[in-house]
């Protein structure tokens, strides 16, 4: 049998080899689609340019019969069903006989022709037109992406894309976890790695990854159903559907990771400092205090920053139990809308190319830049930061 | 950074999170929004018809699924919420809709829906990729047929006059994608049962979305069948035709677009420009007592 | 500095024990100058009955202890006990309807009766589809980047995205599905593009746990091979693979676990709110065709909650039981299976 294994050996190289660099070609992959379909943005406006005015000599057989005047260059959002019965109402100065050249992308350009009575001066003609009826703008520079306030992908008079509230939003949702988490995780950690014994230890071990396992829809549909009606009841309120919920129901997902790696981090650290300690007259909870945590502090604080992590990308959790509600939150009973569940909400009706869909793809990109720096601060911290590493 | 610097913060942390918990104070009730989430043709129908295209407010609660809603506002006394009528439960009740201040208002009903009389009717609509042919044809007949509009009727829509079917039934193995909108869902899943208990050998994908979903997937080509509780603009057209699709319209059933309040609610009529007033985003109504008819419900328990 | 002392945490040379010596002194004289600690002073009169005399000091210190350890037993039982009042809340509302009718029969006609089948087979066809494209690749590919690939900033780089490709939210790889498999290369929402999606989703960890588990093997192993003349792959195929396998095979078992719960990859990729599958027949074992959409459990139990109406409580408890049930189940065996196969380790 191994000598078969053996003969084959340069096949199972070269599949190995394969593998890995079809894994490599992945990984790239992924990275790269997702700024290519959410990047146009970046440097594509949005914004729709002043309307120039030209005056072409022939033209199609239906514009045989009147003067025609081209718009050029309108973004395709522009050019809406309203806008083309309004100006089809608009009946004497002239009506708009379609488009053509519809084009998908973010920045690109439709023409639109308009037909005006014989004899009307077009200046005048068009000018009235569009005084009657502002064309919709859609005002999205990038800049407007991270500091705008109000997100309206579907508006129908001026969308708006701006992310403010869900960062916002995230960032609330991500703290109240951490707050509660954090405390609870420490003491679970410390409480298992070294005021524990043996049985009580490995059930307790089991349990912390029992909980790791649960899936997050799960998660909402507990958030959803049994924390909405316990909150209500204790607060005497008639919405469950909050920070508070999402808060809890985040804490309780990312405290598993906490807990396990504070816990590897604690034990990392060598024996010879607990017999130090304890060779001195210090009590178990001295030796914690003053001799173990200090000298986990990096792994711990890594722990942190990876459940940290966990909470930013949660999705389905927040979705079912948010509230989901586009609001800055004043306190905890306030509904919020995170990033993740708004792509998870509003992805399946972008059409491929448009500006909603790029933003989304955007939002993607701005939560897999968060998580890829608070993993790099993770590693960084394990490692120790130079010059503070003590001995 | 010991314990010693790290608990002061935590406890400034801890009192404004408890002081920011003391909630709104009492006398007037704010109306708590509910709304669905922007993909929907609800969503879209309601913006049109009612707030006469403006937006809504920002902080309004957006639901992912028409029964989320009517769930919400049956567990809320302060809420209100629109979706479609098939989605009551009994721990909510409709609004009767006024065209305008002073009438009497109409309540969402089969009946009301099929002879036009309550003000937020609207057609729901089914569109196919082009002329539709084969097992897509057929399905699209039989839910136009009799036996189609009666589980539209069964389901709590408006059902159309019904039509003969004269495609032929389908032959062999047929599997196509329907997807849209949410306010359907439940017209469709009934559609779709119903549909493969007689025909086993067609395999009909439901999914839900919003009507905004449908219509994307119809743009783009992946799905069959888009489900849509509105109207398809003519710029998606437009762009549907770009990439080489037909959309074909049909018409299929009627809704009747629900207001829901909660069940101990004492308001029961509202007019279509209140209803503007509190949900848009320059809307002045943003308490019950505001609302002409709450107070006088609360005063006069209804005889 | 923990990593100067050896695997056993004891300092072995002079300098290690030297080091370990000042920092440990270091501590006790900030822990006697912050009077945590007693020591008693010559020349301080008091009953010398031996050396350890209980003092003030002693009592606050075991009184300390006792509440840090109530304490932190209070707070490790509060991640743990709403655990269990959770699940044992779940499984008591959905006690009426778990039987194995229950699994076996398809969701009702109106969705608010029947049983969950089509959506437990959609989840397991996901499951081992994905697992197949994912757990051949992913295994392979960490037996490359440890063992075959050179050690330079190229691989460094590739190591860092797989890490990071790692942490990213579910969310996103829906999204890549989304707008790379199902738009962009034409597969539609289907079996096939939701399976990639959570092959994708599943694979840089497999890939992570391989390494690790392949360089938790002593370099002494490799090297005691090459020194009786055995190539890469010989070595790797029976010393280095056989002794890491309980590595690599609970990373397989906790990816099938996660890629059993996730929802937000298959959202947009394949899930369906409704699919008739037959009632009997061999088609009722196999009912979905790579091409087509399937129901999945997540998605199903999302769609209970917020999409259909007047659905019966226990319907989606059950829903919920059953997911968490299956999710437990295979992360069980994970457990099981490290501990079989580490109590087997011969180092």
């Amino acid at each position: 049998m191994s000598r078969l294994a053996d003969r084959f050996e340069p096949g199972f190289e070269w599949l190995i080899r394969l593998s890995g660099w079809s894994a490599i070609f992945f990984v790239f992959c992924i990275f790269i689609f997702i700024f290519k379909e959410g990047g146009p943005y970046l440097w594509n406006e949005l914004q729709y340019e002043s309307v120039e005015k030209e005056y072409p000599a022939g033209g199609d057989a239906a514009a045989e019969v009147l003067p025609a005047v081209k718009l050029t260059e309108l973004p395709y959002e522009v050019v809406e069903e309203r806008l083309l019965e309004d100006l089809n109402e608009a009946g004497a100065e002239g009506r708009i006989e379609g488009f053509r050249d519809v084009r998908l992308e973010i920045g690109e350009r439709v023409e639109v022709v308009v037909y005006l009575e014989p004899g009307t001066d077009p200046e005048k003609g068009l000018a009235q037109i569009l005084e009657a009826h502002p064309l919709r703008q859609d005002s999205s520079h990038i800049t407007e992406f991270f500091t705008g306030m109000e997100w309206k992908p579907e508006s129908e008079k001026v969308r708006k894309f701006g992310i403010v509230k869900l960062l916002i939003g995230t960032l609330s949702v991500t703290f109240l976890a951490i707050f509660f988490a954090v405390p609870f995780s420490l003491g679970a950690a410390v409480y298992i790695s070294e005021f524990c014994t043996g049985k009580v230890r490995e059930v307790l071990k089991i349990l912390i990854e029992l909980l790791a396992a649960i899936p997050s829809v799960v998660w909402g549909f507990i958030g959803y159903t049994i924390l909405n009606t316990t909150i209500m009841s204790v607060t005497g309120r008639d919405d469950g559907l909050n920070l508070l919920n999402g808060g809890i129901v985040l804490a309780l997902m990312s405290a598993p990771i906490m807990v396990s790696l504070a816990e590897d981090a604690l034990k990392a650290v060598p024996d010879s400092y607990r017999e130090a300690a304890l060779a001195l007259g210090a009590s178990r909870w001295q030796t914690v205090y003053k001799v173990l945590l200090p000298a986990a502090k990096n792994g711990i604080l890594a722990a942190v920053l990876l459940g940290v992590g966990r909470a930013i990308g949660e999705t389905m959790a927040v979705l079912m139990v948010t509230g989901h509600s586009l609001v800055i939150p004043g306190s905890l009973f306030d509904s919020v809308r995170t990033m993740t569940a708004t792509i998870a909400a509003e992805l399946g009706e972008a059409v491929r190319g448009g500006g909603h869909y790029r933003s989304l793809f955007l939002i993607g990109i701005v939560l897999m830049l968060i998580t890829m720096t608070v993993n790099l601060i993770a590693d960084l911290v394990v490692k120790g930061f130079r010059g503070r590493e003590h001995a | 950074m010991s314990f010693r610097h790290v608990m002061p913060v935590v406890a400034v942390l801890f009192t404004s999170l408890l002081v920011s918990c003391t909630g709104s104070g009492g006398g007037e009730d704010v109306i708590v929004l509910i709304n669905r989430q922007n993909s929907s043709g609800t969503y879209k129908y309601f913006q049109k018809r009612v707030l006469d295209d403006n937006d809504f407010k920002s902080n309004t609660k957006d639901q992912s699924g028409s029964q989320a809603v009517v769930d919400l506002v049956g567990n809320m006394p302060k809420a209100i919420g629109y979706s479609g009528m098939g989605y009551k439960t009994d721990k909510v009740k409709f609004l009767r809709i006024a065209a305008e201040k002073g009438s009497s208002g109409v309540l969402p009903s089969v009946a009301s829906t099929k002879d036009g009389s309550y003000p937020l009717t609207r057609p729901l609509q089914v569109y196919t990729k082009g002329q539709p042919q084969g097992a897509v044809a057929h399905y699209l007949q039989w839910i136009l047929s009799a036996e189609g509009q009666e589980i539209v009727a069964a389901e709590g829509y408006g059902p159309l006059p019904p039509k003969p079917i004269t495609a032929p039934p389908p032959a062999g193995d047929a599997a196509f994608q329907v997807t849209g909108s949410d306010t359907m869902l439940q017209l469709a899943q009934a559609w779709a049962a119903a549909y493969s208990e007689k025909f086993p050998d067609v395999k009909v994908q439901l999914t839900g979305g919003g009507s905004g979903v449908g219509i994307a997937g119809m743009i783009d080509g992946s799905v069959d069948i888009a489900n849509a509780s509105r109207k398809m603009k003519s710029t998606e057209i437009a762009k549907a035709k770009q990439n080489g699709v037909d959309p074909k319209e049909f018409e299929v059933a009627k809704d009747a677009l629900s207001v829901y309040v909660h069940k101990d609610n004492p308001l029961d009529t509202i007019t279509i420009a209140d209803l503007a007033q509190i949900y848009g985003e320059d809307g002045k109504i943003s308490t019950w007592q505001q609302i002409d008819g709450y107070s006088k419900g609360n005063e006069d328990p209804a005889p | 500095m923990p990593e100067r002392i050896a695997d056993d945490g004891v300092p072995k040379t002079s300098a290690e024990k030297a080091g370990v010596a000042a920092v440990a002194a270091e501590i006790v004289a900030k822990a006697i100058d912050e009077e945590e600690i007693d020591v008693p002073s010559t020349g301080q009169e008091k009953p010398t009955q031996g050396i350890f005399v209980a003092t003030e000091a002693t009592h606050r210190k075991e009184r300390t202890e006792r509440i840090a350890r109530r304490l932190l037993l209070f707070g490790t039982l509060i991640l743990v006990l709403p655990l269990l009042a959770i699940i044992l809340n779940l499984v008591t509302k959905a006690l009426p309807i778990l039987s194995l009718d229950f699994i076996w029969k398809n969701p009702g006609s109106d969705m608010v009766s029947g049983g969950i089948w089509a959506p437990l087979i959609g989840t397991i066809y996901i499951v081992f589809f994905s697992l197949l494209i994912a757990a051949p690749v992913g295994i392979m590919a960490g037996i490359y980047l440890n063992e075959y690939a050179p050690n330079n900033w190229f691989t460094r780089i590739v190591s860092l995205g797989v890490v990071n490709l790692a942490g990213v939210p579910s969310i996103v790889h829906g999204l890549f599905g989304f707008g790379a498999l199902v738009l962009f290369a034409g597969l539609g929402k289907s079996v096939l593009a939701a399976s990639i999606t959570i092959a994708i989703m599943t694979m840089p960890v497999l890939i992570t746990s391989t390494r690790e588990a392949l360089a938790a093997v002593p370099m002494s192993f490799r090297q005691a091979c090459w020194n009786m003349g055995a190539t890469r792959w010989q070595t790797i195929r029976s010393v280095v693979l056989p002794n890491s396998v309980s590595g690599i095979l609970t990373g397989v078992i906790l990816e099938v676990s996660r890629a059993a719960g996730e929802t937000a990859p298959i959202l947009f990729t394949g899930a369906a709110y409704y699919f008739a599958v037959p009632d009997n027949g061999l088609a009722k074992i196999f009912p979905y065709a790579p091409d087509e959409q399937c129901m999945a459990l997540s998605y199903h139990l999302y769609t209970l909650s917020k999409q259909v109406s007047n659905v019966p409580p226990e319907l989606k408890y059950g829903t919920a039981v059953v997911l968490i049930g299956l999710v437990l189940a295979v992360n069980s065996v994970s457990i099981a299976a490290r501990v079989y196969l580490r109590s087997r380790k011969k180092w």
